[in-house]
This record gives structure tokens, sequence and C-alpha cells, in this order.
């Protein structure tokens, strides 16, 4: 908890800093696609009935074309059951922090970012050996307050849909490392799909934003 | 990307040799040394099973070649102990294995189960004269192809 207080506290100096020097751009976002076809494919995605809600502020620097990007995200839901590992039910839930310095070509909308992120997530469920002799066994599993420090890295693409509004595509890789490494989710919030992977979580995917520009 | 490959294939190798156990109700193998040729089993069933289908399985085997067959005793998941009753022509014998559940994650497995020696000093409580039991580890140690090393689970050795 002292880790995420210390990154929000760093950010918010480090924005204010930034915010009161010059009459940059600011943008507020949030993210449109996540989460959705958990909804849509059901049966076919990773992830079922999961709500991602990931807003942004986006914000010049003194130098052109250079901004900074903070993100908060909360991902609550379930994975898909999976009775080849034992898994009966399995919910997961976590909120996370991501920061990015962001560059922008001369020419083309197109921007690439990076920065540190943060995230921390519990997975609880249940698991269940058949038994077709003396009855199944069923036991509970939960797993609180397991964390992952990384970086994420991302290639963007904005698209203005008015003066106000643009929408923004994006190909983002998230690199972390896990505190422990008890129980290895099929979504780790955050960061996108983790199966099988224990302690280095590597993991990416496609997204779209909507960003609404303040001033 | 070149370099990369053979790392690729390595963890595809090791990722192909864990070995998961059987993630489902486990057996013990029973065997009896030496059974006598006359003697016939009227029937055997379990304390607590809803299902008795594979001891009269077992009971029906061993009439005909006098000693259980390879497809093994399942033991309850749901206690640290299980009890047979083998019920033969002049005489009844009862079995209780001891054992100690573990169920734990295991990387590229999920939810896994296994079998320890009891914490308590003995093994199991029987009738018959003699019972032995060995306990190994119902998840393989080794899983290099073709053969496994370990893996076998409870074993348990009756003399009449």
């Amino acid at each position: 908890m002292k880790a995420i207080l210390y990154f929000l506290i760093l950010s918010l100096a480090f924005s204010k800093a930034h915010a009161q020097q010059i009459q940059a751009p600011f943008y507020i976002g949030i993210d449109v696609v996540k989460g959705i076809p958990s909804y849509v494919f059901p049966e076919k995605y990773f992830i079922r009935k999961t709500v991602v809600i990931e807003p942004y502020i986006r914000f010049g620097t003194q130098k052109p074309r250079r901004s900074i990007l903070i993100s908060a995200g909360f991902a609550h839901g379930s994975s898909k059951v999976d009775t080849s590992r034992s898994i009966s039910t399995h919910q997961f839930q976590g909120i996370y922090l991501k920061m990015a310095f962001e560059a922008t070509n001369r020419q083309i909308p197109l921007s690439v970012g990076v920065g540190p992120m943060f995230s921390i997530a519990g997975f609880k469920g249940k698991y269940q050996f058949k038994g077709p002799t003396f009855g199944d066994y069923t036991a509970d599993f939960n797993e609180k307050g397991s964390l992952a420090f990384g970086a994420e890295a991302y290639l963007a693409y904005d698209v203005p849909l008015n003066k106000k509004l643009s929408l923004r595509f994006l190909i983002r890789n998230a690199i972390a490392l896990r505190s422990k490494d008890t129980f290895a989710p099929d979504y780790f919030p955050g960061i996108g799909y983790t199966r099988d992977m224990s302690q280095l979580l590597f993991s990416g995917g496609f997204s779209t934003q909507l960003f609404f520009r303040c001033k | 990307m070149k370099k990369l490959l053979p790392l690729l294939v390595i963890t595809l190798a090791l990722y192909g040799c864990t070995d998961c156990g059987p993630q489902q109700e486990l057996t013990a193998r029973i065997s009896f040394q030496p059974a006598k040729d006359s003697l016939h089993l009227n029937q055997i069933y379990a304390l607590g099973a809803r299902d008795q289908q594979l001891f009269k399985n077992q009971t029906e085997y061993f009439n005909q070649y006098h000693q259980f067959s390879l497809s093994d005793f399942p033991i309850s998941l749901l206690a640290d102990s299980t009890s047979y009753v083998f019920e033969f022509d002049n005489r009844v014998d009862t079995l209780t294995l001891f054992y100690q559940r573990d169920f734990f994650y295991k990387e590229h497995c999920g939810f896994v189960v296994d079998m320890k020696k009891p914490a308590r000093s003995e093994d199991a409580r029987s009738t018959f004269s003699s019972v032995s039991v060995v306990y190994e580890s119902y998840l393989a140690e080794k899983f290099t192809f073709p053969a496994k090393i370990g893996g076998n689970g409870i074993s348990v050795n009756i003399t009449l």
C-alpha cells in the first residue's frame, strides 16, 4: 500500500509541476474496449463478465510533442472455468496504476509511450477433484494482495472525431514481476493474459480509448 | 530471434515434462501375499463409499485370479483414512488405511492432490496378520520421455 501512495504522490507532484508552468493540451480519457469481449464472447474469451474501468489523464510537457499519461484502473470479473486445472470457479479483482512518458511523431498522429506500472490484485474461487467412489472434494482458494511491478510500452494512433473528442487505437505490452507465485491466474488486472506465468508476467493486447480535450 | 528458438524449444519440452498426477480421486494398490487358491471372496466394500461398483469388480477379479487387479482401490479425498471390509467365505477382515491428504497449486497443472505418510505412527489398522504400506508421491518427480520416475502413490502389501 505504501508503494501505491508514493507512486501517487510522485505522479501528482510531477503533473502539478508541469501543469503550472505551461499551457499545454490537457486530455481526459477512458478505455472503451477492455472487458467488452468478456460479455460479447463469454464462451470463447478467457475472461467473462469482467468490468474494466480505466480512466486517463494526459497532458503536454514543455517539450513539443512530449506528453505524460497517468491512469488508474480497476478490474473485477471471473476467469473461464478450467476443469483441466481442477478449478471450478475463479474470480479476480484488482487495482492498478500506470504512468507513461509519451512522444508523438511530427507528421502522423502516432505516439509511443513507456512508463512504470503497478498492480495489486486478489484471486479467489473453488477447486474440485472428482470422486466417483467417495464423493467430490471441493475447497476454496483465496489469494489476497498479489503485487506486480513492471513497465508498460505502447504504440498509439490518434483519430480525431471532432474538435474535442478523439479516439486512440493502441497496442500495448506489459512486463512485470510478481511478489508471490502461489497461484498463476489466467488474467492479471492491469497486465492481461498471464496463463502459466508464475513470477514474470509478460502480456499485451489491443485497445481503444476515447479522449476528451479539456484545454 | 534465431537465438531465442532453442530456448523456446527447451521451454516447451520442460512444459511437457511436468507431471500433474491424477488430479482426481486417488487409488491405492493392494497386493495379497500369498493368496490361497481356495480362498473365496464374497464381497469387498468401503465404508462411506457412494458407489461400490469398483469393489464389486475387484471381488470378481480376485475370485478368478486370486489377486487384485491393478485397477486399484479408490481412497477417500474427504478424510485422512479409508476403511475397507473384506468378506471371505469363512472370515471377515477389515483394513483401515491412514494417509495425509495434500492439496496444493502446481505450476502448469493447476490444483493437484497428493498423499503423504500420516503424521500418526501407524500406517494402517487391520485384522490381517500383517499389513505394510509404502507411501510414494502420486506426482512423478521426473517425467523424461518415455519413462517416468516415481508417481506410484500408495501401495499396500497384505499377508493373510
